[in-house]
């Protein structure tokens, strides 16, 4: 194993010593005065005047006037005032300073990437959100999507896992597709990845492109919004900087489900507490902490950049080793970014190249798996007066009981290793022959292979308590995606008007290939999963190998047109027409259309006397995306020879359709979102309150959906077609306010919240049919083995759908029930009864709640108090419901296993248990109110003083958690739960890898 | 550091290199055509009559799927009935469905219900596509015979549907237009196809018995259509007891199958190729493994008796009061039920608390209710042999129509045309092999014994006790009843036995009691109803 780790008391005292070593400053003091005033010579009140590089500093009073000692008489002094744009000024020889501080329109002049091209920030008629580096997340940060978590409004951002390989889950304006891909298209650099491709400390900004007036011209990739991620670059004639940083940081489960230890068991027993074939078998062992640790991450990032003239570089190195909290689960990481440019014949020639690569090595617990929650699971249930290892030192298994198997022989006797290696290519020459004529040819390439290898030792019991004498797999894939885009774009002023055209083509072309073979019945464990062919199975027939290649091709043709008048009347128009062939043959193109336009009401003459007001837009939107079939192939009738037959005294293979997704659909096409976006800006009193209001509305339709259809005369009973139509509507709130702003104490407050209502319009249309409109969806496995969710049409998708118990009483014996406690369950039309399995069926069932919030929030509180800075990050999401699996398995005293210790605890109040009789059940008693507020992180930092260093030109130092605090009445792990599926959200998996809390210890340098 | 340093060095040189590098090669501006690698397209492929042995693979490796797919026809057949019951075991688990399987209390979205339905037509499906692409190969001989072949599994295929839910849609084409939907044939009309299918297509069957093993031979066909006449009375109201016994004396005649000396031949690890079975499928542990029974059956610590490489998961499990009708001399219980105390393979007693010697293993003739069932209480099924290895799923093959079968559809033809000596003569050959190592003279049945009403005690079993004793002394031809459920318990039967034999709907067994009539067909499956307009209801449902 390569993968190394840090003693966190060898790291402290290196830290001790950086600090020791820093150089001793000495000074001699001057006195210095002055006014600050605006470019119409008003005095600016409560500006700050700072000694630079120091924290020493004032703020100017009521006439605009300050007074400071400074060190020395070359000392640079920094005045600054929101919404204007800082200015620096040698102290030099003069002892009065009068300083005039022009109008920041830098904020209004501020360009935001809207896809192929930028647009002024005050003429963007659609729905942008920009977060730029210095408002990124800090601390433990695992992908590009914790960076952004809660600074979106409409953004959803979920991890709620704490597997350290795990990505985070990111959806926009709730869920829009039953079946397509939810997470929005991401582009690092114009190329299409995911949230890991890069370091995050890599990343310069993250637009993300929220409605479809901004997104069409991503065609049939928009309808989940768009994620423009772009990387740091140099800038022309700046000098070579060198920055590092590097934390360290250590994490544990935020919560563990709280499972009888063999002190409660010999309690309840002893209380005599019925505990069928539970024996106390005279040890205490706790399962969780034998197969977990705290675990330990190290994070080193190198940057450098710099230009000269022409040309301009910067480069980025980061390390990451994560540990993950179960033993073996690790993630460790090296990318490199690095981007060029170059520009020749005054700006007319541009060349940028940029690179990123990364080499990603992941435990792998399961077989091409990071994570077997089956281990987590049997440390769970595991009894807890057992032993790990029996006097011969074996490991104590038990065949008695259903899949029980010791969960430290199911960690310490597989080895699992999962390597991923990407790299990727942009090249982009820009030629402007005539100023404001721009052609631009983007090549680029993104190439991923993927290398797997797990190994289970001879002496490993399965589920099932089998053995397979030694197994081995491995597995190997590699995907290629090549773009290429033209674009060519004319802009010019007249006067007042401003307009610009752009035309284009992509061509998108993605290539996949895969090969895997498994063996078995090895001669000894010494090969791992390095020599297969050392193993038995292949003569027995029992190893197996596969390989496998797809391949799909993406064109758009796209235009698009800006107009805007003196910066007051906004327009853009844009459309793409695109066509993939994963199409079918009768659909293969179709069109984006888009329009939006922005009216800048502060630009106007009358707003010349609302001073108080900096910006206020109102704008409007109108788009079509796309969403587009996840796999190839889908429209046609493919064979392969996989099924096998006994003729003739032989068996032989046949020719058998290869049905990946279903029948064959030639008519298959994109799903369609036609989306209406409101939005408003606004600024206030020198913009210290600033933000912006989104509403929309979108409608999806011809939703992609696995079809049931009858099977004859269809193959199989399912086909992928585009039938069912959705709407979401809601709206969106960013406010940013700088309540506090004097020299010494600054507070910045950044609230986000966002509301989102989904609702199912259709299912069916001629071709398909749903009876009733209404499909279930989603079990609990066995032994509960019960439907948990319907989606309906009129109904909002994740709706809970089962059995409403409301209490719990002492019923008669009954038709094959003994006498005992039942739940009473409230049928629909409000008479009650006791729990009988019959009852459960769709005429009894009914809707018990939401798995997806309703609102979710984002709140970003930072204060500055000299070289301190202190953030907290809230993010929370209200009105929804969750399923507490873990509950419904555990907490119920009448199983072989482990259970929760709340299976003791009065079940609607009342002190009985339920009958042995009922087993475990799904009902409303165990969905709960998930509504929580979470303080995800907490960051102080320290920025040292560095004038009178030669080296160091700026040292922060910080501590920072993740993960601290809920707020929550959910009595589950954690209420942030995973959002992987879309049609059974709500659901908390029992055997999810629970999150965790983060602690760490960071340190930035810049030299 | 150095590496990384010397790494960027070299980045920076090769820049101009990479430049070049980035050049794409020719691409064409807007082709969409999708290139297919590792499956085989419809359109590019043209089949020959080198093809028509791959052609027929998918209908028969289908059939597989049919009877051994989860809740398969196995189960179908047996968890309705009174023999076999699959409780709610505590500690253990094992869901609803089973249960409403033996109480009778399904709904149209049973999987039991779903699957048969959804597996039985993808098999239709399979052989309708075959035969367009049989009918498509340009002329040859050879295909006559494979076109015969697939419209008799294909009219079985039909006969399990029609057994099951009755009023079905035939459809007998793959090449349909867009948007069609079958609709229901009426009961006469189904009879009538799955008949006069199986004649019309019978000269040009196979006529070799051990020949075409696993394939569908003229005695296959003969067998299916004396199951449609032997069940003539329930599924069209008219007996056609003579015309049953005309096919499977066809069969009797025709010389190429006979009993085996052994019961437990039958059900062997490698029961290939013998002399009872008329139609097969073939199973194979590597190529095509599926019985999963052992695995479904067994309590986990069995393992160690049969050697299993895994542990066995503890579910379904004989009813007492059919394992009460046994005698205790007829070689079938043994072979057919596990219960007692367990040993493992090497004799010790098998402990399930290791420290505590009275713990052994020991399956009971016993189940306290279908809703709570201790996990060892309960005979196991293990008539199929259990071969050392087994991970769950197996490679036996399923004898799916046998010779006794056809000798036993005959004796019961001429017990209700009124021959009961003849029958009994065959009914005591068919029992020399239970009886022949214990008490051979037991095998010897008189037709006035065969005239008999059942032994098995009818009624409402609780907590090992009958409460409503209904007892089976009113059941015409009872005797022979139970018959055949001793010979063929377990073979998809019981089911179509009880149903001609009165019984299914109108005793009460273990937890079950009667709960309507219309029960004796399934309600059309409920994914069928919501995809497809045109399909009725079955009554009652």
């Amino acid at each position: 194993m390569t993968h190394s780790q840090i003693n966190l008391a060898r790291y402290l005292s290196h830290l001790r010593l950086l600090i020791l070593l820093l150089p001793f400053i000495g000074f001699s003091q001057k006195q210095i005065s002055g006014t600050v005033v605006d470019n119409q010579g008003m005095p600016i009140v409560g500006a700050t005047v700072v000694e630079k590089g120091t924290s020493n500093g004032t703020t100017t009073d009521f006439d605009g006037n300050f007074d400071l000692e400074i060190a020395q008489d070359n000392s640079i002094v920094k005045i600054s005032y929101v919404g204007f744009i800082t200015k620096e000024v040698a102290a030099g020889s003069s002892s009065v300073l009068n300083i005039t501080l022009e109008t920041d329109t830098q904020s209004l002049e501020e360009v935001v990437v809207i896809g192929y091209g930028t647009q002024k920030r005050e003429e963007v008629t659609t729905a942008i959100a920009t977060v730029k580096s210095e408002d990124f997340n800090p601390g433990l940060v695992q992908d590009a999507g914790d960076l952004i978590k809660g600074k979106v409004a409409g953004l959803s951002i979920s991890n709620g896992s704490g597997d350290p390989s795990a990505t985070s889950n990111v959806s926009l304006r709730g869920v829009s597709t039953l079946q397509g891909n939810t997470q929005p298209l991401i582009l690092i650099n114009g190329l299409p990845g995911s949230l890991n491709s890069v370091a995050p400390n890599d990343i310069e900004s993250i637009d993300v492109l929220k409605d479809a007036s901004a997104s069409a011209i991503y065609g049939t990739r928009g309808a989940n919004g768009v994620i423009l991620i772009t990387t740091k670059s140099g800038k022309v004639n700046t000098k070579p900087t060198l920055s590092y940083s590097h934390y360290v940081s250590s994490s544990q489960f935020v919560r563990k489900a709280d499972f009888l230890d063999a002190g409660d068991v010999r309690r309840l027993r002893a209380d005599g507490i019925d505990l069928p074939q539970y024996n106390d078998l005279g040890y205490e062992t706790d399962w969780l902490d034998e197969i977990t640790r705290t675990a330990v991450t190290q994070n080193h990032n190198l940057t450098f950049s710099g230009g000269g003239d022409y040309s301009t570089y910067s480069v980025n190195a980061n390390y990451m080793d994560q540990q993950g909290v179960f033993k073996k689960s690790f993630n460790e990481e090296f990318r490199i970014g690095a981007d060029l440019t170059h520009s020749m014949y005054d700006g007319v020639l541009k060349f940028t190249a940029s690179f990123l690569a990364g080499s990603q090595d992941i435990g792998a617990l399961g077989d091409g798996a990071s994570f077997d929650s089956r281990i987590y699971r049997q440390a769970l249930i595991r009894n807890p007066t057992d032993r790990i290892y029996n006097d011969e030192g074996d490991y104590v298994q038990d065949g008695t009981v259903l899949q029980y198997v010791n969960p430290v022989s199911m960690i310490d006797l597989t080895d699992g290793d999962i390597q991923n290696d990407w790299v990727r290519l942009n090249g982009n020459i820009t030629l402007e022959p005539v100023k404001g004529w721009v052609n631009n040819l983007f090549v680029g390439s993104n190439r991923n292979t993927n290398l797997r290898g797990f190994y289970e030792a001879k002496e490993y019991l399965g589920y099932n308590g089998d053995s397979r004498n030694g197994f081995a797999s491995r597995y190997t894939a590699k995907s290629k995606t090549d773009l290429l885009e033209f674009t060519s774009k004319y802009s010019k002023t007249y006067d007042d008007h401003s307009f610009s055209v752009l035309g284009g083509y992509s061509y998108q072309y993605n290539v996949n290939e895969s090969f895997y073979a498994t063996n078995r019945d090895f001669p000894t464990n010494a090969f791992g999963y390095n020599n297969l062919g050392q193993g038995q199975g292949l003569q027995n027939g029992l190893a197996s190998m596969g390989s496998g290649k797809d391949d799909n091709t993406l064109i758009g043709f796209f235009g698009r047109v800006s107009y805007s008048y003196k910066s007051r009347y906004n327009l853009l128009a844009s459309i793409r027409r695109e066509g993939s062939s994963k199409f079918g043959t009768n659909n293969k193109w179709g069109n984006f259309p888009a329009v939006s336009v922005g009216w800048n009401i502060s630009r106007e003459e009358f707003m010349e006397n609302a001073d108080f007001v900096n910006n206020l837009k109102l704008r409007a939107g109108y788009g079509e995306t796309g969403i587009i079939p996840d796999a190839s192939y889908l429209s046609q009738s493919l064979f392969s020879y996989s099924s096998r037959a006994y003729l003739n005294g032989e068996w032989i293979r046949g020719l058998t359709p290869d049905l990946q997704g279903g029948n064959p659909n030639p008519d298959l096409r994109w799903e369609v979102s036609r989306e209406f976006n409101f939005g408003l800006d606004f600024g206030f009193f020198n913009n210290r309150i600033n933000g912006s209001l989104d509403v929309y509305h979108k409608r999806t339709k011809d939703l992609l959906f696995d079809y049931s259809v009858p099977t004859p005369p269809n193959l199989v009973g399912v086909t992928k077609a585009n039938v069912g139509e959705m709407q979401n509507q809601g709206f969106e709130l960013l406010l940013n306010v700088n309540p506090v702003n004097t020299k010494d104490f600054s507070w910045d407050a950044n609230i986000t919240l966002s509301h989102n209502k989904n609702k199912l319009v259709s299912l069916s249309n001629d071709l398909y049919q749903i009876e009733g409109n209404y499909i279930n969806y989603g079990t609990l496995s066995e032994p509960v083995s019960q439907i948990t969710h319907r989606i309906e049409v009129g109904q909002p998708v994740s709706q809970f759908w089962g059995l409403k118990s409301v209490d719990v009483d002492f019923y008669e014996a009954r038709d094959a029930f003994g006498e005992g406690n039942y739940w009473t369950i409230e049928l629909p039309d409000g008479s009650r009864v006791p729990w009988d399995n019959a009852l459960d069926t769709d005429e009894n069932r009914q809707f018990l709640g939401n798995g997806i919030p309703a609102y979710n929030i984002g709140i970003t509180n930072t204060f500055k108090y000299k070289s301190f800075d202190l953030s907290f990050v809230f993010t929370g999401a209200l009105d929804f419901q969750i399923l507490n699996a873990q509950r419904v398995f555990y907490e119920y005293p009448h199983i072989p296993y482990n259970v929760l210790n709340s299976a003791f605890d009065p079940v609607y109040g009342k002190d009985i248990t339920l009958s042995n009789q009922i087993g475990q059940k799904f009902v409303s008693y165990y969905i709960e109110d998930g509504d929580y507020l979470k303080l995800n992180n907490v960051t102080l930092g320290y920025n040292f003083n560095t004038t009178n260093w030669d080296i160091i030109d700026a040292l922060r130092l910080y501590v920072s958690g993740n993960n601290l605090a809920i707020i929550t009445g959910y009595t589950g792990i954690d209420p942030e739960i995973n959002r992987g599926s879309v049609l059974t959200q709500g659901t908390d998996d029992r055997d999810k890898y629970p999150s965790t809390r983060t602690f760490t210890l960071g340190l930035n340098v810049n030299f | 550091m150095l590496i990384f340093k010397s790494l960027i060095m070299k980045f920076i040189k090769d820049i101009k290199v990479c430049l070049l590098f980035f050049g794409l090669t020719a691409v064409s501006c807007t082709d969409l055509d999708e290139t297919v690698y590792s499956s085989i397209t419809a359109e590019g492929t043209t089949l020959t009559a080198d093809d028509l042995d791959a052609i027929i693979v998918p209908p028969y490796a289908s059939l597989r799927s049919i009877y051994w797919g989860w809740d398969g026809m196995f189960d179908v057949y047996e968890e309705s009935s009174d023999l076999i019951v699959t409780p709610a075991r505590v500690g253990i688990g094992w869901g609803q469905q089973y249960v409403n399987m033996h109480q009778h209390t399904w709904l149209s979205d049973l999987s039991h219900i779903e699957g048969l339905w959804s597996r039985t037509y993808s098999s239709i499906n399979q052989i309708n596509r075959a035969i367009l692409q049989i009918e498509g190969l340009e002329n040859n001989e050879a295909t006559d015979v494979y076109l015969a072949e697939l419209r008799a599994m294909r009219a079985m295929c039909y006969y399990i549907l029609y057994d099951n839910y009755r009023n079905i849609p035939l459809v007998k084409r793959f090449d349909l237009p867009e948007g069609f939907l079958p609709e229901q044939s009426d009961n006469k009309e189904v009879y009538d196809f799955i008949v006069a299918e199986l004649n019309e297509v019978m000269p040009l069957l196979s006529t070799d018995g051990l020949g075409s093993y696993g394939r569908f031979n003229q005695y296959a066909a003969k067998m299916t259509l004396a199951k449609m006449y032997l069940n003539s009375e329930v599924y069209i109201g008219e007996s056609k007891w003579e015309e049953a016994m005309r096919e499977v004396q066809d069969i009797i005649d025709s010389g190429e199958f006979s009993l085996t000396s052994e019961f437990s031949d039958v059900f062997a690890l490698d029961n290939e190729n013998l002399v009872e079975t008329i139609f097969a499928i073939p199973y194979d542990n590597i190529e095509a493994s599926g019985s999963y029974l052992a695995f479904k059956a067994l309590y986990g610590k069995s393992r160690e008796t049969f050697d299993l490489a895994g542990s066995p998961w503890g579910g379904s499990a004989g009813i007492p009061q059919f394992i009460d009708t046994y005698d205790e001399d007829d070689a079938r219980l043994e072979t057919t039920w596990l219960g007692g105390l367990q040993y493992s393979s090497s004799g010790a007693p098998i402990l399930l608390d290791e420290n505590d010697p009275d713990s052994q293993l020991n399956y009971t003739n016993y189940i306290k209710s279908v809703n709570e069932a201790g996990p060892t209480e309960g005979y196991r099924f293990i008539r199929y042999e259990i071969g050392a290895g087994v991970v769950a799923t197996y490679g036996t093959d399923v004898p799916f129509y046998r010779y006794t079968d056809a000798l036993m559809i005959k004796a019961e033809c001429l017990l209700r045309l009124g021959r009961a000596d003849e029958a009994a003569s065959i009914v005591s050959e068919v029992r020399q092999r239970a009886f022949k190592d214990s008490d051979p003279s037991k095998a010897v049945m008189t037709g006035a014994e065969l005239m008999e009403g059942s032994t098995y005690e009818y009624g409402k079993y609780e907590d090992g006790k009958i409460t409503n004793y209904e007892g089976g002394d009113d059941i015409e031809y009872g005797r022979f009843l139970d018959e055949l459920a001793w010979e063929f318990v377990g073979e998809h039967h019981r089911k179509q036995d009880l149903i001609r034999f009165g019984v299914y709907t109108t005793k009460s067994w273990f937890s079950h009691s009667p709960n309507g009539g219309f029960r004796e067909i399934f309600p059309i499956p409920l994914s069928q109803m919501q995809t497809n307009s045109n399909l009725e209801q079955n009554p009652g449902y």
